[in-house]
């Protein structure tokens, strides 16, 4: 480069640092964050101006919002008695909702069976008992095909979902652990695939393995259950399976924080969230050694915190940590009393609190993210 | 000029002037200021004994925190990367995180601040901690005080009634 060029190329460069004008902070905002704000917001902001509206509307941005927010936006809970509809217990109401939490928009009443990064994996309470993928902010859904294998009455079914920028199209897998018909206390899987629009049985098989038909949860690409002794590993890809001699002890429960799976339990006067460490007799995992610590114990009874002066613990009958993901939240439930935990700012709130002392949550929840992804019925 | 004697002295380090808005001048390291994408695009073409970057969109209480959360990422990803090279654990990232969450803990016109400074410096990890905090703030709210906040005309084609 001669040295005028050179000599151009600096003045250009003074020149551009000065004419470089600050966006406006709405234009910032809306190419932004928009993206990162739940659904509810969203659909709230349609209103705010012509032009957010469109931007909203778009599949692009649809898209973009379901890899960009992964809040914990609330928990959906399913009675395990029949006739009663799916409930939707938000984290904050004015951000976070749905709305037809009864999911009425289905044509079948249903129970819930999975909840993973904004869709819900339901199956009809009647009749031939089809699953059905929707999701309840767009109120879209789509009836899988029937399976080919038998699931039982109680099916250990997860719904696989990783929104990213490349799943444009939203695929999703569900992937069920079935008893084996030839071999006793075998484990086999049957995959549904929305690319191919079908159900087939895995090759793989897992010995001595029983699972805990509600026990499923999906973090970072893998299907985890509880099997009698261990955890069930499952890789959705590769259609591998590995047992973990780590287990969850009784009445504790499997969330997800930052992408790891972890045990939540409440015993005494502490909630304690620890990782699984599935991996501690093998390499570590990355070549920085250790990954970072996510242990957070939490006293319930701090006198330091804004409602300490309650005694959470006061009704120990079913006292229990509910699923919660992204780590920003904690969800856990003291008779008929919902309550959250914010990590970052400590705060405590009661998310439902049961009038008549009667708890009408008794039965499963689902840690939910208001997503706006959408469900294509092809 | 290097001391071969004493290996352990450093040379001086380099440092830039950036000028804010109202004239300031800061003098910072030039790592610190490379932090910013738009000062390292320009840096190889600037003229080696031309260090002054005029910020005119800048003001200098902003700069002020800009350049703090640059140093702090600077000196963190260096303990972070001397702690991963001995294979010691830490917890330095965690620890850089919770700095992050204190840092952009600010009232609304300072965020607003640091949230414009990020984008015209292209600072992309501070744009991210100011973008979401952004969302934390407004996603509760109205879309009446959305366009107050953000000087929107309402020329909304929806039926604001028919939404809820």
């Amino acid at each position: 480069m001669s040295l005028q060029a050179k000599q151009e190329r600096r003045r250009k460069f003074a020149e551009d640092l000065a004419k470089r004008q600050g966006k406006d902070v709405e234009v910032i905002v809306r190419e932004n964050a928009l993206p990162c704000l739940p659904a509810k917001s969203l659909l709230k902001f349609r209103v705010v101006c012509k032009d957010w509206c469109q931007l909203i509307a778009t599949p692009f941005f649809t898209h973009n919002q379901s890899h960009k927010f992964r809040k914990m936006s609330g928990l959906f809970h399913q009675s395990q008695m029949g006739g009663l509809a799916p409930a939707f217990i938000p984290v904050d109401v004015a951000a976070y909702g749905v709305p037809d939490p009864s999911l009425s928009f289905l044509p079948v009443p249903v129970n819930i069976k999975s909840s993973t990064n904004g869709l819900l994996l339901c199956q009809g309470q009647t009749g031939e008992k089809r699953y059905y993928v929707c999701n309840p902010v767009n109120m879209q859904w789509k009836v899988l095909p029937k399976q080919t294998c038998d699931h039982g009455s109680d099916p250990a079914v997860v719904l696989v979902f990783e929104p990213s920028v490349l799943n444009f199209s939203a695929d999703y897998k569900v992937v069920c652990a079935i008893a084996s018909v030839e071999f006793p206390d075998a484990t086999e899987f049957e995959i549904y695939s929305s690319e191919k629009n079908s159900w087939k049985l895995s090759r793989e098989i897992c010995f001595n393995q029983k699972v805990v038909p509600t026990s499923g949860l999906y973090v970072d690409k893998t299907v985890y259950w509880q099997s009698s002794r261990a955890i069930l590993a499952f890789d959705p890809i590769s259609e591998h399976a590995v047992t973990h001699g780590a287990y969850a002890s009784y009445r504790s429960c499997y969330i997800e924080m930052n992408g790891q799976l972890c045990y939540g339990s409440l015993a005494g006067k502490k909630l304690s969230v620890y990782p699984a460490n599935l991996y501690q007799n093998t390499m570590p995992m990355n070549m920085y050694g250790s990954k970072p610590k996510l242990d957070v114990v939490v006293d319930i009874l701090s006198p330091g915190n804004t409602s300490g002066a309650r005694d959470y613990m006061g009704n120990r009958e079913g006292a229990q940590v509910l699923p919660s993901v992204s780590g920003d939240v904690l969800v856990f439930k003291t008779g008929g009393t919902i309550t959250s935990y914010n990590i970052c700012t400590k705060q405590f709130k009661d998310l439902h609190k049961s009038e008549s002392g009667q708890d009408y949550f008794n039965g499963r929840f689902f840690a939910y993210v208001n997503s706006l992804v959408s469900v294509s019925s092809i | 000029m290097k001391d071969s004697f004493n290996p352990s002295i450093e040379p001086p380090k380099k440092t830039v002037t950036l000028v804010s808005s109202d004239g300031y001048d800061f003098e910072v390291e030039e790592e610190v200021a490379l932090e910013s994408q738009v000062i390292k695009d320009g840096f190889e073409d600037k003229a080696v004994d031309d260090r002054e970057y005029l910020l005119f969109n800048v003001h200098s209480d902003t700069l002020e925190l800009i350049i703090k959360y640059c140093e702090k990422h600077v000196s963190s990803r260096k303990s972070i990367s001397a702690a991963a090279a001995s294979s010691s654990s830490s917890n330095g990232e965690e620890a850089l995180k919770e700095w992050d969450e204190h840092f952009i803990s600010v009232d609304t016109n300072t965020l607003y601040d640091i949230l414009m400074a990020a984008d015209y410096l292209n600072i992309k990890s501070l744009l991210d901690l100011a973008i979401q905090k952004v969302a934390d703030t407004i996603h509760g709210r109205s879309p009446e005080q959305i366009r107050k906040k953000f000087n929107i005309e309402n020329d909304s084609i929806i039926d604001p009634w028919a939404s809820e």
